[in-house]
C-alpha cells in the first residue's frame, strides 16, 4: 500500500530523508508541468522546480496538516513561479510557450529546420498546432493562466483551485470562462481544421 | 437568452461543476442547438489538446539534482552556525517575552525612530558658519582684558575691512 503524503510528512518530520525522496518523485512531474507552463522556458523551468522542492524542504517542518498537502504545495509553487516572473525577465526562445508564433513565421521555419528532415506532413502540422495553442495559452494574463493550467494539469475541482488562488469559486468560474473563451478566438481556425 | 446562458456555463459543465439539474439542462440544450454544440465541442477540443501539450516530464535525474542544491544549502547554513544561532536565541527571547513587554519594546524602539530621524528633520540644529564662529570667538575674547593677541588681530581685520 503506497504510503499517504501525510505518513510522509510525519516520517520526514522524524528524520527520514529518504521519505522526502519519495515526495519529490511523486509530485516532481505534475510541479515541473505547472513551472513549464507558467514560466514558458526549459531552463527557467528547471530552476525554480529545484528552488520549490528546497524551499519545501526548508518549510515542511511548519506544515501543520490543517489544509491537504497538495493545495499547500500548489500555493507554493504558483507563489514561486509569480515572483521569479516578477523577477525576471523573460527569456524569448524560438521555440517556447512565449514566443508569438502567430505573428511570425519564422519560428516555425527555423523549428522545422532543427527537428531534421525526416518530419512528415502530419507530425509539423501537429507540432504547428501545439505551437499555437501554447503561443495562445502563453498570451492569456497572470491571474487567467494560472487558473487555467492547474485546472487541465492536475483536474482540480473550483474549490481547490479557490483553496491554492486564494479566491472565491465563483472567480474561477469565471477566469476559466474567460480563459477558455480568449484561446477559442485565437485558436478557432487551427482547431477546426485538425 | 438560453444560448448566452448556456454557453456561460459550458466551461463549468466540461469541467463538471454544474450540479445535476443546470447540468441536465445545459446538455439538451446543447443536443438541440448546434451552435452551442459546436461551441461545447471546440471547448472539449481545446482542453483536449492544452492537457496534452501542457504535461511535462522533468529530466530523469531530477531528484539528484534537487538533493544537490540541498547540499549546498546545508553547507551555506553551517558556515554561519553563531548567526543561526544568534537569530535563534533572539527568537525565543521573543517568544517568551511577555506581551507587555514586547509592547514597551516595540514603543521604546518607536521613540529612538522618532528622536533619531524625524525630530532632526523637524526641528534642524542652527547652522553657524566658521566665519561667524571666528568673529564671535574674537569678540569675546576681546572683552578678556588679559588676552592681547585676539584683540589686536580682531582689529586688524576690522582694519581691512574698513
Amino acid at each position: 500500500m503506497a504510503n499517504s503524503d501525510e505518513s510522509l510528512i510525519r516520517r520526514f518530520k522524524n528524520g527520514d530523508e529518504e521519505s522526502f525522496k519519495e515526495l519529490v518523485k511523486r509530485y516532481q512531474a505534475r510541479i515541473y508541468s505547472i513551472v513549464f507552463a507558467m514560466m514558458g522556458d526549459k531552463n527557467d523551468a528547471d530552476d525554480i522546480c529545484q528552488e520549490i522542492f528546497v524551499k519545501l524542504y526548508r518549510s515542511l517542518y511548519q506544515f501543520r496538516g490543517k489544509s491537504k498537502f497538495f493545495t499547500w504545495l500548489y500555493r507554493l509553487t504558483v507563489n514561486t513561479c509569480i515572483n521569479a516572473q516578477n523577477g525576471r525577465k523573460r527569456k524569448l526562445q524560438t521555440i517556447s510557450l512565449s514566443h508569438p508564433v502567430g505573428e511570425s513565421e519564422q519560428s516555425l521555419v527555423e523549428f522545422i529546420e532543427q527537428d531534421g528532415e525526416n518530419c512528415s506532413i502530419d507530425i509539423l502540422k501537429n507540432k504547428e498546432l501545439g505551437m499555437k495553442i501554447n503561443s495562445a495559452i502563453d498570451c492569456l494574463s497572470d491571474d487567467l493562466k494560472e487558473v487555467f493550467i492547474l485546472r487541465e494539469i492536475e483536474d482540480l475541482s473550483y474549490r481547490e483551485l479557490a483553496k491554492i488562488l486564494q479566491c472565491s469559486e465563483g472567480t474561477i468560474k469565471s477566469r476559466l470562462f474567460r480563459a477558455r473563451d480568449r484561446l477559442k478566438e485565437k485558436l478557432l481556425p487551427y482547431i477546426n481544421n485538425s | 437568452m438560453k444560448c448566452r446562458w448556456s454557453k456561460e456555463n459550458l466551461s463549468a459543465y466540461i469541467d463538471g461543476e454544474l450540479n445535476i439539474i443546470t447540468g441536465w439542462i445545459i446538455k439538451r440544450h446543447a443536443k438541440f442547438c448546434p451552435e452551442c454544440q459546436k461551441e461545447l465541442n471546440e471547448l472539449q477540443k481545446i482542453s483536449k489538446l492544452s492537457k496534452l501539450l501542457l504535461i511535462k516530464e522533468p529530466e530523469f535525474d531530477f531528484y539528484e539534482q534537487v538533493r544537490e542544491k540541498l547540499q549546498q544549502v546545508k553547507i551555506a547554513q553551517q558556515e554561519k552556525p553563531e548567526i543561526a544561532a544568534e537569530r535563534k536565541s533572539i527568537e525565543r527571547m521573543w517568544t517568551f517575552l511577555p506581551q507587555s513587554g514586547k509592547a514597551a519594546l516595540l514603543v521604546g524602539v518607536a521613540a529612538l525612530l522618532f528622536f533619531l530621524v524625524i525630530y532632526p528633520q523637524i526641528f534642524p540644529a542652527p547652522s553657524l558658519s566658521i566665519e561667524q564662529f571666528e568673529e564671535e570667538y574674537l569678540r569675546s575674547r576681546e572683552t578678556l582684558p588679559w588676552v592681547e593677541s585676539p584683540a589686536l588681530s580682531a582689529t586688524l581685520m576690522s582694519a581691512e575691512r574698513g
